[in-house]
């Protein structure tokens, strides 16, 4: 599509979230698919950075829950409006690094590459929208929150131009794509005994290098064993749904959390709206506040409880807010909760992630 | 440990050994819209799975589907 065209500009579609919509907040997360004529929210000064070359003619607008949990009927509706609006170029986001929109921006790039369509998008390295589809959508590096706004933009429309044209990318590296671990034919300043040599020598003098072929092992969790005799069992309960007591006393954050909370769910038979609540910033927390045991099912484990199912529910719960801490952090909170669990005897935990 | 969650096929990409999937983003352990009985019996079928879950031996990331999730 995009080599073809000979005169004129190049049609963009661009897919933005409905918060960048303008549509409206959490609130707003479920609303199904929309298009619009011409530019929307970011698109307006996307469509001026790609100049008279490109034109930014149609918007899709939908919500983030409901891209996250209607994935493939999401992906039908989204293929056909692409093939409908027959665009050259597809540009989603940029994302930064809300986890949603990012998985909703990968999903809008693969639907559109697999209809014949070029397409990219911009988010931060650690959304996880980059570990679900860095292999098979070009990605571009963003920053974290919309103070990158700018910057994003511009790569956007420099990479949508050069895939709208027909144009090679260039390497990740230059570019400033996450690399897709496409290799293509060139030609090198040496042979390969030649460089390896080179980096060596550079390594043992401290000097810079880069390596030629970047390995990330995939982090491996080791399954814990089963547990043996679940009436036997003490379990702890945990959420990352920023799960709080009314008026959060202790001041759990709303996100972006670089340390982890503990409460005392004692002698209660289930978490009543009176009393807990949810401050997480990065969903729509009006149910659970109608019915906190949707984020973390305590009166359902008091039955159980009850029934001799389970020996015993530890009566201190984990909470936390997950969204927007960075991975190091998450891997530091995770290792202390089990160390925590651990040195409780806990038998097995269940975590309720929103 | 079990994860119950919506949004399963993350959990299971970034290598959640056992995964339990949960209702909605806004609603994971239950569906309100179901009135309250049957969403009472949905409750319990979500948190009996993801109990279970934690008694089964898993390799390697396992889904875990509730009836009716």
């Amino acid at each position: 599509m995009g080599s073809g065209h000979v005169t004129g500009t190049l049609k963009v579609l661009h897919y933005v979230n409905q918060f960048f919509a303008g549509r409206g907040g959490e609130e707003m997360a479920n609303m199904e698919l929309d298009a619009v004529d011409g530019p929307v929210g970011p698109g307006a000064r996307l469509n001026a950075l790609l100049g008279d070359d490109a034109q930014i003619t149609s918007t899709l607008i939908a919500g983030d829950n409901w891209v996250a949990e209607n994935e493939d009927a999401a992906a039908d509706r989204l293929r056909e409006a692409i093939l409908e609006r027959g665009p050259d170029v597809v540009i989603a986001g940029p994302a930064f690094n809300a986890g949603r929109y990012g998985l909703a921006c990968g999903l809008v790039c693969k639907v559109a590459q697999a209809s014949g369509v070029p397409a990219v998008t911009s988010m931060f390295e650690e959304n996880p929208g980059v570990l679900s589809y860095r292999s098979e959508v070009l990605i571009a590096a963003g920053a974290e929150d919309v103070k990158g706004m700018e910057p994003a933009l511009s790569k956007l429309a420099e990479l949508a131009l050069k895939l709208g044209n027909g144009e090679s990318i260039g390497t990740a590296d230059r570019a400033g794509y996450f690399p897709r671990g496409i290799r293509k034919e060139g030609k090198r300043y040496a042979s390969a005994a030649t460089r390896a040599g080179d980096m060596l020598m550079a390594r043992l003098t401290g000097s810079p290098w880069t390596t030629e072929l970047r390995i990330d092992a995939p982090e491996a969790t080791t399954p814990a064993d089963p547990v043996a005799d679940l009436s036997n069992a003490k379990i702890a309960m945990m959420t990352s749904g920023g799960l709080v007591p009314i008026g959060n006393p202790e001041g759990q954050v709303r996100g972006g959390s670089t340390r982890w909370w503990k409460y005392s769910i004692d002698g209660l038979s289930g978490l009543s709206a009176e009393e807990w609540e949810s401050i997480h910033r990065g969903f729509f927390v009006g149910i659970t506040n109608e019915e906190p045991n949707y984020v973390m099912p305590l009166d359902v484990m008091r039955q159980f409880e009850d029934a001799g199912s389970v020996a015993e529910i530890h009566p201190v719960a984990i909470s936390v807010s997950g969204v927007g801490t960075h991975v190091s952090d998450s891997i530091r909170i995770g290792d202390e909760m089990a160390e925590y669990l651990r040195s409780e005897e806990i038998d097995g935990a269940l975590l309720v992630a929103t | 440990m079990a994860v119950i969650t919506a949004l399963f096929s993350l959990a299971l990409t970034t290598g959640a050994p056992r995964v339990v999937k949960g209702a909605r983003i806004e609603h994971v352990c239950g569906d309100p819209t179901l009135g309250p009985e049957r969403d009472a019996a949905f409750r319990r079928e979500i948190v009996q799975t993801a109990l279970d879950s934690l008694a089964t031996h898993v390799d390697e990331p396992t889904l875990f589907e509730p009836a009716g999730a």
